[in-house]
């Protein structure tokens, strides 16, 4: 482990240095002359001439790059022609506001983000995924400016509830930070809506589903444990069953009364979107319950599998809706 | 003013008691209440003999004080620090006078040490100040230049009231280098304890001081209660946000949160702003001593011969490119902008006329045209005037390749010589005093014309530089035989036509309700954007 740490520090090391030497060498490629643009337009040659030797700007380039290395090894990062002051005083100043920024930007990424992309998942294909997703399409395409101009438009110059410009209090964080997170939410949104969707289409959660539980939280412990058994199904069916909605085209299996079936001794169940995540609902198996471990005592109608045809189907959709209200 | 500056001979040898501040305050003038102005850059020093742009120039002049100043909002000269002066009968020697009981922001009073140690800082070579050459005229600076003496010869402390002057050759243009920042009188003290780092914490005589600075974020200067002119300046302060990009500060201001935004009116905005009455009537317009031109190097085939420069100075249609810029400028017929003193009236300059410019192109032999490069600066609007300039050379048969690149790069190009054209936007001259022969030496001048200079058409004609030494060695700038002078030079430059003097950008600054003042003041010819020693507010 050390030796591994050692290897990959000595290798960013090289790297900042590589990286160091082409921007110092870009320096000397590009046809400007910093010693003119310190010196101004109404500079005499002898003050030009005097800036370069001051600055050791006549020294051939290896040497001055040996000089900014040492200095900058020592945290000394000279001084910006442009702006009159220690390098390291600029960035100092402006690093809190950066990291402050930062963290609030990335707090609304995520904030935003995987909020978009779960609600996107749980409902897929429906208009409220459509439109999150859109969202998330113009959110990632949308430039910066446009957006932080858009809530500057709408939330500080039409309502006034957030300053339009400048830094200290909280408000003054606000829009930038949605703006950023706005910017960064499109991606992870998708991330996380295609994940959760792969996720949700795994066989383990159908079979999970097929066994019976319930997306929602339904904690009844009065009734008992009646297991579903889903061996009675075929895997096809059983892969394309859709629980609880009715799509058209896809419906293939009812469930009629389907509950979570308690799984013995596994705190996931207790999960409100996921009682089936536990990797003994392996997909394409049977599955029952462990013998010998006490039921969870938790839910209450009948499981049944029933094969059925379309206007059975419906049929018994309805019914079960009804019983779901219930 | 005109009485101040009289001819040499009444001047020489005579001291000008009762140099009264011809300006007269406007009487409805209030004191007290903040302003806030925006800019999008950060300020990058308050050293005033390091500051030079456009941001920190009014900022500088609020905080220092140098021996001469300008009557608020106009180009006249008047006395600052310097009480009186006398001026000696060959030209060379000004004896200054200074005002007693001025003191610096930390409490001490200013003396004649100071502008002595003041002038040999700016001059200086470890000062790397980009205005050491303006003072090129005192003697001893090319000793101190070289660095062979650590002061300038030329300057010598009679008493402590009392400073004199040499030049090593008559100067017309002294007195207003003795109002550039440049000339700024500071303490040597502060300076000795901050270093280079001076610019950080200014301390000067000015009617503002520095009350406080957070880098990246703002300014705030605070009223100088002790301030030597009486009763200015009105405001208790001025606020500084910086990092502010243009559309916001225009938001902010039509919101009332910002007073004037520094940066001016963005583009994109500026029809909408100008076509709404009630914010067009806070637009105050001004001119300002700044000309866009094109540089046509004489140096390079075929832009050599005379017939090639004027047919090219002619194809050019200047209304249009006003145009690209939504009418911020008028169109310009010479070098020197019509806010310059020794501005040639009735001049029409080239007029616009592709028939002529084909029969010019035809007596040089290029029938069929030619093809060359055009470089320009890459940002907004930059381009797109190039490619007008482009279409219309493209209408007399010529091929005109567009080089766009980073500022730094095009000026390296002029500099070097290898640009046939460029077009100065973005980097065009702006005056540094408003004195005609600012617009010639550095740009129109052999001494330009030298490796890296930013004499950019390589132009060099001995005469005309003759005439321009001529002019500069009178005493009073502003003697019309003087100004004659300059008008004849400019004109007998524009026979030769090395430029294209494209037009004349005009300024607009915005200004919140509250803000009273001059209109003049906000389109202060030297203090830009605003003179904050004058203007005031409304509550």
């Amino acid at each position: 482990m050390a030796g591994y740490l050692t290897r990959r520090l000595i290798q960013s090391a090289l790297i900042l240095l590589g990286v160091s030497f082409i921007t110092f060498v870009l320096l000397f490629v590009l046809p400007a002359d910093p010693v003119r643009q310190i010196a101004g337009r109404s500079a005499t040659a002898q003050t030009v001439e005097n800036i370069r030797q001051q600055l050791g700007l006549d020294q051939p380039m290896l040497v001055q790059y040996w000089r900014y290395l040492t200095g900058l090894l020592q945290g000394d990062m000279g001084r910006s022609y442009l702006q009159k002051t220690e390098v390291s005083t600029l960035v100092a100043s402006r690093l809190p506001a950066s990291l402050l920024l930062m963290a609030g930007g990335i707090a609304c990424e995520l904030l935003i983000g995987l909020t978009f992309g779960v609600v996107a998942a749980v409902y897929r294909g429906r208009p409220l995924d459509q439109g999150l997703m859109v969202m998330s399409f113009v959110a990632v395409s949308a430039p910066q400016f446009v957006v932080g101009l858009l809530l500057l438009y709408v939330f500080a110059v039409q309502l006034g509830w957030f300053p339009i410009g400048g830094y200290g209090t909280a408000a003054h964080l606000v829009l930038p930070a949605v703006t950023l997170g706005i910017m960064g939410s499109g991606w992870y949104s998708r991330m996380m809506r295609s994940s959760m969707v792969e996720v949700l289409r795994q066989d383990y959660i159908r079979t999970a589903r097929g066994q019976g539980p319930d997306p929602r939280p339904h904690p009844d412990p009065s009734r008992p444990t009646q297991r579903h058994i889903a061996h009675h199904r075929d895997d096809r069916d059983r892969h394309r069953h859709i629980h609880g909605r009715h799509r058209r085209g896809r419906v293939r299996l009812r469930l009629a009364g389907h509950r979570a079936v308690g799984m013995a001794g596994d705190p996931a169940r207790r999960h409100p979107r996921d009682h089936g995540r536990h990797h003994g609902f392996s997909h394409g198996h049977h599955h029952r319950q462990p013998s010998g471990r006490p039921h969870y005592p938790a839910h209450r109608s009948t499981h049944q599998v029933a094969m059925s045809s379309v206007h059975d189907r419906h049929r018994r959709f309805k019914h079960h809706q009804q019983e779901r209200n219930t | 003013m005109k009485k101040l500056l009289l001819s040499t001979a009444l001047l020489a040898a005579m001291a000008l008691p009762g140099l009264a501040q011809d300006y007269t305050p406007d009487p409805d003038a209030t004191p007290g209440g903040m302003i806030t102005v925006t800019y999008k850059d950060d300020v990058a020093t308050l050293d005033p003999a390091i500051g030079y742009d456009w941001q920190n120039w009014s900022m500088i002049k609020s905080l220092f004080d140098g021996l001469l100043d300008y009557v608020p909002g106009t180009t006249e000269l008047r006395p600052g620090l310097a009480e009186s002066y006398e001026i000696s009968e060959n030209g060379t020697v000004f004896t200054f006078t200074l005002r007693e009981g001025v003191k610096f922001h930390n409490g001490r009073e200013m003396t004649a040490e100071d502008v002595k140690n003041s002038l040999d800082r700016v001059t200086a070579p470890e000062t790397q100040s980009p205005g050491a050459g303006f003072f090129a005229s005192i003697a001893g600076f090319d000793a101190i230049s070289s660095g062979d003496a650590d002061t300038l010869s030329g300057v010598e402390v009679v008493d402590p009231e009392t400073v004199k002057i040499t030049l090593s050759r008559p100067d017309a243009t002294f007195l207003h280098v003795m109002a550039l920042n440049f000339a700024s009188i500071v303490p040597q003290e502060t300076v000795a304890e901050h270093g280079t780092d001076f610019g950080k914490h200014p301390i000067g005589t000015g009617a503002f001081k520095l009350d406080e600075w957070t880098i990246g974020q703002r300014l705030v200067f605070a009223k100088n209660e002790d301030y030597w002119r009486d009763g200015v300046p009105y405001l208790d302060g001025v606020t500084f946000e910086v990092g502010q990009e243009p559309i916001v500060a225009l938001l902010r201001l039509q919101q009332g949160e910002v007073d004037v935004p520094g940066d001016g009116i963005p583009p994109a905005k500026f029809q909408e702003v100008m076509g709404d009455p009630d914010q067009a009537a806070r637009v105050v317009e001004g001119g300002q001593p700044h000309t866009g031109y094109i540089t046509l190097n004489v140096g390079i085939e075929p832009l050599d011969k005379l017939p090639v420069l004027e047919a090219i100075n002619m194809a050019i249609n200047k209304e249009r490119i006003t145009q690209i810029i939504n009418g911020r400028a008028v169109p310009a017929s010479q070098p020197l902008p019509p806010t310059m003193p020794g501005y040639t009236d009735g001049c029409d300059g080239f007029a616009f006329d592709v028939e002529a410019a084909k029969a010019k192109l035809a007596e040089a032999g290029l029938e069929d045209g030619f093809s060359t490069e055009l470089y320009v600066m890459n940002t907004d609007p930059n381009p797109r005037i190039a490619q007008a300039i482009q279409q219309d050379l493209k209408a007399i048969g010529v091929a005109v390749e567009i080089r766009s690149l980073a500022q730094a790069n095009v000026i390296e190009a002029g500099g070097a010589g290898q640009a046939p054209m460029i077009w100065s936007g973005g980097m065009a001259w702006i005056a540094d005093f408003p004195d005609p022969s600012n617009f010639y030496g550095p740009i129109l001048g052999c001494a330009g014309a030298g490796e890296g200079g930013w004499n950019w058409s390589k132009f060099c004609d001995e005469c005309i530089d003759a005439m321009a030494t001529e002019a500069d060695s009178m005493t009073d700038p502003s003697a019309p035989e003087r100004l004659e002078m300059w008008s004849d030079t400019y004109m007998k430059v524009m026979e030769q036509a090395p430029w294209v003097p494209v037009f004349n950008e005009q300024r607009y600054t915005m200004k919140s309700t509250r803000m009273r003042g001059d209109d003049a003041l906000y389109v202060d010819p030297v203090s830009t954007p605003v003179n904050y020693d004058y203007v005031y507010v409304t509550e």
